[in-house]
């Protein structure tokens, strides 16, 4: 491939720098390659789930540059220089994020498939509005789709976690006889 | 599956870019989350992404001298939904952008991309191998429609949540091409024909987008109908701007229906009606029935009855016109 | 009240910190060095004869490695049940459904691979095809299998009691019709198996997305020629099941074949739209339903005809349309039942098991027909439910016994929580919006006898450390068995969560489990569970007794000890008996326990009791009432859920998180075929072949507000009294909301979905033009009075065509 004029251009192998958890790592990617599947299959984070691939779902959620995107829908060759953050970057070591804390005392996990995508919007989501009401949590997690949890206890965990700044014992007695 | 060796070029100067862009199968490239959907069905076959997010004032949200908001094309739509300077100038354009597809999907797409999007039928934008079970209709390149093949029209419907607002709100465009800047009203965008929408030449992109604020004495809203609140198109959507409408003066209204035809529609029998002075109840009524008869839905999409699309529409245009009408006469009164 | 210290707790889940990491194993996370990508090819015609394949040109491709169709299979078929066996590892003669897998290939990558299938040409001689079961049945019409006479895949023929008698002295007869859609599970990790063959030992290792390995395993190894002990099954996390991974596809058959033929690991990964075109779906079901009552409500009768669209495969087809004749009566005594269906093949996906398997349909039908009852009486639907509710000790008319029952608190409790007596019947409209209540009741059973080896057995192995390791054969798709199993581990040798471990299933380690379906694994894998912890405190108690001097029979587990009954301060700590037995005894501690369906249950897995239908089902029965409370948009016809109250009985909650968890997620499945999801077929075609057009509801849609009530009726056969807790809600949750519908606008939808233009339709319809203005919106008095438009004046019989 030629450079078509003086802008930066990407030969379908053209070497990238990636930013992810903080980590930089330089490889080639082809054109048509998804974050998701650089993500998944060159840097073998694994932890990054792919449901639909088709913008539906939501299981591909990442931090690029700390808004939560569907890595399903982008190429990687457009994602050099950006800040990536997968689940994977989440804990630190045995220390787990405090919304992966609240996640596990709230129930909000079942098949756990949409859990990375979901803590990484709230995550997101919790840094531009700490304190958000019920509704704005909702429309928060609102493009992540969960059929185990009918989201309730994921609102209920995002919440919890909102609320408690270091997590706290779950809210049994709300739903509890 | 989208064939290999793409390339992805990023210029920084708009000449180059617009030469970049006429050359064969070249596709501009914002968010991407339209396109790239397009290209894994197979419906778009691009060898060379333009990417324009690095051009000069495409991400800038800007108030000119005049006062006019500018939106660089590449804005994202998340970025609309958060500007300080769009809740100030134009807040119905912010509300609209919130009711664009999902969080994620705002995150990523842009201004530009959501006003150039493809339109859309449930017997096109699917992938290969379920469009190898029916003969390729007219917006793939065949000769027949699965929903309407009586005239040969297609009809895809044009589903932008941003179009009908910024229709209403006669926003403008600075399409870049490859012999310079030129101007445009929103509505000179789309070419009516659903199988190819836009008008843009070869090589032509769009730059900003210009909206006039609203001032005082102006009003507009925005309604969107869709199957879920999150993440769907719209079924329907209504867009209602008018200018000069709360001070006293006469009042120049501006009605769009989305999401039922290739294009937005404008209803100016409706805008007429009720930009008459004494407009009541009434004319609510016999606009909102205008409008209804503008909506022109066929079974192109899920959940979509064309009936209950047409009841729809009355449905948001009663509600916003009516609220409009209350507007007005609360401020005379 | 019970004193346990980890059962009966809101214990954290085993598996949480894995999940949340992101560090749990998927199948599409499987990398094995040297592995293949596959991909499957698939028909996009509805019925065709397969002509000829060609593959030259794709196996021409470099990269490319093997293309494997229906002919490099053994001539042989599978299926659930001997008459039932009509499926291929992939199709030899014809396709019969748009999307059926023909063939696959394997290239060194997916975009190889994809590119490579493309290559693969396959001619076909289309045939005519037919959509709707009831042409189906017709003569003349296209016939999918050569064994299948008008397409009938399976029947149930149920008669019991005196149907005739009972429709003679019944003081009120109705009869409606009703119909539902084909739904998907909503399973967000897509189709994706890993496997590698060994030439050099003729086995093959699989990771698969798969709840049931075993029952699958069976029918693939059968598939491909091979011995059930020539495979090796390794579990990973399941990305959701809900009844929908336990049929081996297209994609399993490929993988191991396409192995076979190039020595090296193959993963096929289906996209999500492969899913939606290929995968089983709920069955569409039409109903039609007849009551007999008397006066005063009493439910004297049902003669139910069901016709079930069967797709173009049985599945386990026959017992899903079992299942909905088998709870024509249950959650409520009905002396006289007969039931007629016919679950009929069609050239569509097939449809099967799926959260509540067959019995949703008929509940949405029988449940919400008991209101319109109750209008046509001037009885309150709560009474109706009231006076016909099973109790404990009853014996059905189908041969079911109920050996525990809280069905009685659980209306009154839900009932309550939506305010039943004030509010249901009355006039509550702001604006546009209009709200109703309404009531629906299930149950299900805790696991049945399916026929083959049907008990579960669990391992435990007890390390030098102190550590209890458990394996047993019943995957944890998500619900959370494998904490409840744990827990009940921890309990009975009187430990903490922290001692458990549990390791994911894997065949070479295990015994035959029939898997995760059914409800089945608290109820029979918790049992398992019990009696092999109880050998491992009998080996414990016996070297602990040596050493501290006492009979056996007086040492109890507590608290991290091994200590005498009455006299707590005498014993050894836990890994004190541990050390007795490995360093002294010189035994390994480990042992197993097994537990089969309880003896007084019928086996279902035999087709001629399927289609008869005497028996009962399972050892216990789980029950369930759900309020609701909904808004209706009487202008644009949306439907919002406001509230939602699930009293369930459940024996006992053992983790009681998990229990509402599945409380919430059986709601969220219902609410989604209640009102918002739809797989829309035209000509076979599937126009809805994503979760976007298929409209899954996404968190906007989920009730406001969730509320649970756990109803303990320590259940004598379930462990620690506990009974099924899995999908019986989902039953429930179909007719609480088309009931609230019926009491917020008066308006008795019978057909779903009950989506948007539905509801305006029918508002114009049955209200005129102006229905905003109509009394039953605007004079609570009027709506007392006409109890609903469409309850008003039915006559004895009345019959109403299908939408």
């Amino acid at each position: 491939m030629t450079p078509a004029g003086d802008g930066i251009e990407r030969a379908p192998e053209a070497p990238l720098t990636l930013r992810v958890n903080g980590e930089e790592h330089t490889l080639a990617v082809r054109g048509h390659d998804t974050l998701l599947t650089v993500i998944r299959e060159r840097l073998l984070l694994t932890g990054t789930k792919a449901g639909c691939t088709n913008g539906d779902c939501g299981l591909c959620t990442v931090l690029v540059d700390g808004e939560a995107m569907y890595a399903c829908l982008m190429f990687a060759a457009r994602c050099g220089g950006r800040d990536i953050t997968t689940i994977e970057g989440l804990a630190r070591g045995a220390v787990l994020h405090p919304l992966q804390e609240a996640w596990i005392q709230a129930g909000a996990t079942q098949c756990g498939i949409c859990t990375p995508g979901m803590i990484l919007t709230a995550k997101a989501f919790l840094e531009r509005v700490p304190r958000p009401s019920e509704v704005q949590v909702r429309e928060a997690i609102s493009g992540t789709l969960c059929r185990c949890t009918g989201y309730m206890k994921i609102i209920e965990a995002i919440l919890l976690a909102a609320n408690s700044g270091a997590p706290q014992p779950a809210p049994a007695a709300a739903s509890g006889h | 599956m989208i064939s290999p060796g793409v390339r992805h070029v990023r210029p920084r100067e708009y000449q180059e870019a617009c030469a970049l862009l006429h050359e064969r199968q070249a596709a501009p490239i914002a968010g991407g989350t339209e396109l790239y959907l397009r290209m894994k069905q197979g419906v778009a076959t691009p060898r060379s992404l333009v990417d324009l997010t690095d051009l000069p004032g495409m991400r800038q949200i800007e108030r000119l001298a005049d006062g006019t908001l500018r939106l660089g094309a590449a804005v994202t739509i998340s970025a609309l939904e958060r500007s300080p300077l769009v809740a100030e100038a134009a807040p119905v354009l912010a509300e609209a952008a919130q009711r664009v597809g999902a969080p994620q999907i705002r995150n990523m797409g842009s201004l530009g991309g959501n006003l150039c999007q493809e339109t859309m039928c449930w017997w096109y934008n699917r992938t290969a191998l379920w469009r190898q079970a029916k003969e390729p209709c007219y917006k793939a390149g065949g000769s027949l429609c699965h929903v309407v093949d009586q005239e040969a029209v297609c009809y895809a419907a044009y589903r932008s949540d941003l179009a009908p607002i910024l229709m209403s709100l006669e926003a403008e465009l600075i399409v870049q091409g490859r012999q310079g800047e030129r101007r445009m009203g929103i509505d000179e965008l789309y070419s009516g024909d659903a199988a190819f929408p836009f008008t843009l030449a070869a090589g032509e992109l769009i730059s900003a987008v210009l909206v006039r604020p609203l001032g005082e004495g102006d009003v507009a809203a925005f309604a969107k109908h869709a199957h879920r609140r999150s993440i769907d198109y719209p079924l329907v959507s209504l867009a209602v701007a008018a200018r000069g409408w709360t001070n006293g003066a006469a009042g120049r209204l501006r009605i769009v229906l989305g999401a039922v035809s290739g294009m937005p529609i404008r209803v100016p029998e409706a805008e007429a009606l009720l930009e008459a002075a004494g407009a009541g109840e009434r004319s609510v009524a016999e606009a909102a029935a205008l409008v209804a008869k503008h909506a022109k839905p066929v079974r192109n999409v899920s959940f979509g009855a064309p009936a209950y699309r047409r009841h729809i529409a009355k449905v948001l245009a009663r509600r916003l016109l009516g609220d409009l009408l209350a507007r007005r006469r609360a401020s005379s009164g | 009240m019970r004193a346990y210290r980890v059962v009966g707790q809101r214990v954290a889940r085993i598996d949480a910190r894995e999940k949340v990491t992101g560090h749990a194993l998927y199948a599409d996370d499987v990398i094995l060095p040297g592995m293949l990508y596959g991909k499957v090819i698939r028909s996009p015609h509805a019925h065709a004869r397969i002509v000829h394949i060609d593959a030259g040109a794709a196996l021409r491709r470099r990269g490319v490695k093997a293309v494997v169709t229906g002919r490099d299979f053994p001539d042989v078929k599978f299926g659930f049940t001997k008459p039932t066996q009509d499926r291929r590892a992939l199709p030899i003669d014809k396709v019969r459904y748009i999307g059926e897998g023909v063939a696959a290939v394997a290239a060194t990558d997916k975009d190889l691979a994809a590119e490579a299938a493309d290559l693969v040409r396959i001619d076909y001689e289309e045939l005519p095809a037919v959509f709707d079961p009831e042409e189906a049945m017709k003569p003349g019409a296209p016939r999918l299998h050569e064994h299948a006479e008008n397409n009938v895949s399976a029947i149930c023929r149920f008669n019991f009691g005196d149907i005739e008698e009972a429709f003679r002295v019944a003081d009120h007869v109705r009869e409606d019709s009703f119909s539902t859609q084909a739904i998907m599970h909503g399973y967000l990790e897509p189709f994706a198996i890993v496997a590698r063959y060994e030439v050099v030992t003729d086995r093959a290792t699989l990771w698969a997305a798969k709840q049931s390995p075993y029952i699958i395993y069976r029918n693939l190894a059968r598939g491909l020629g091979m011995k059930p002990s020539q495979l090796r099954i390794i579990q990973p996390h399941v990305g959701g099941g809900f009844g929908g991974k336990h049929e081996p596809f297209d994609l399993d058959f490929s993988a191991v074949m396409l192995s076979k033929m190039t020595g090296k690991p193959v993963k096929i990964t289906c996209d999500m739209e492969e899913v939606f075109l290929s995968a089983y779906r709920r069955h569409p079901m039409r109903i039609r339903l007849a009551v007999a009552a008397r006066r005063d409500g009493t439910l004297l009768g049902y003669r139910c005809r069901l016709i079930a669209d069967g797709g173009a495969y049985a599945g386990v087809g026959h017992m899903s349309i079992y299942l909905a004749g088998a709870f024509l009566s249950l959650p409520f005594k009905v002396p006289n039942l007969r039931y007629d269906a016919d679950r009929v093949y069609t050239n569509k996906p097939f449809s099967g098991a799926l959260r509540g398997h067959g019995i949703p349909q008929m509940r949405f039908a029988a449940e919400s027909q008991l209101d319109a009852l109750g209008r046509d009486l001037g009885l309150d639907p709560l009474d109706i439910r009231m006076r016909n509710r099973v109790r404990q000790g009853d014996k059905l008319a189908n041969g079911f016994v109920v050996t525990s029952c809280g069905l009685t608190e659980s209306l009154e409790l839900a009932a309550e929580a939506v305010d039943w007596t004030h509010t249901h019947g009355t006039l509550r409209r702001r604006g546009a919006k209009v709200r109703g209540i309404g009531l629906g009741c299930g149950s299900l059973s805790s696991g049945s006898r399916m026929g083959g080896h049907d008990a579960s057995t669990a391992v435990i192995r007890v390390h030098e450390d102190g550590k209890v390791h458990l394996l047993h054969g019943s995957p944890d798709v998500g619900q959370g068995s494998n904490t409840v199993l744990a827990q009940i581990l921890a309990e009975e040798l009187g430990l903490t969560m922290d001692d458990i471990q549990t390791t994911l299933q894997d065949s070479d380690f295990l015994i035959f489990d029939p898997g995760t379906y059914g409800s089945r694994v608290t109820f029979t894998t918790g049992a398992a569970v019990r009696t092999a912890a109880a050998e491992i405190r009998r080996q414990l108690f016996e070297a602990v007794s040596k050493e501290i001097e006492c009979a056996p029979g007086d040492l109890i587990c507590k608290e991290g000890r091994i200590v005498v009954r009455g006299n707590e301060d005498r014993g050894v700590s836990f890994l004190h008996g541990v050390r007795l037995c490995y360093y002294k005894e010189t035994k390994p501690l480990m042992a197993h326990g097994s537990a089969t369906p309880a003896e007084f249950t019928a086996h279902f897995g035999d087709p001629k009791q399927l289609t008869s239908g005497y028996g009962n089902l399972s050892g216990s029965y789980s029950f369930t009432t759900q309020g609701s409370e909904v808004e209706v948009d009487l202008e644009t016809g949306e439907i919002s859920v406001l509230h939602f109250a699930s009293a369930h009985d459940c024996g006992y909650p053992i983790n009681p998180t998990l229990v509402e968890g599945q409380l919430d997620g059986s709601v969220a499945g219902g609410l989604g075929q209640a009102l918002f999801e739809n797989l829309e077929t035209v000509d076979g075609l599937l126009l809805t072949p994503n979760f976007t057009d298929y409209g899954l509801p996404t968190s906007m849609e989920s009730p406001q507000r969730s509320e649970h009530f756990h109803i303990e009726t320590d259940d004598q056969f379930g462990p620690y009294g506990a009974k099924e807790s899995g999908e019986g809600t989902q039953i429930s949750t179909l007719p609480s909301i088309v009931n609230a519908i019926y009491d917020a606008t008066g308006i008795w939808f019978r057909h779903l979905p009950i989506t948007p233009d539905k509801v305006v339709k029918a508002l114009q319809e049955t209200y005129g033009a102006n229905y905003l203005d109509h009394p039953f919106f605007n004079d609570p008095a009027a709506r007392r009075r006409s109890g609903g438009a469409d309850g008003r004046g039915n006559g004895r019989s009345r019959r109403e065509e299908r939408a």
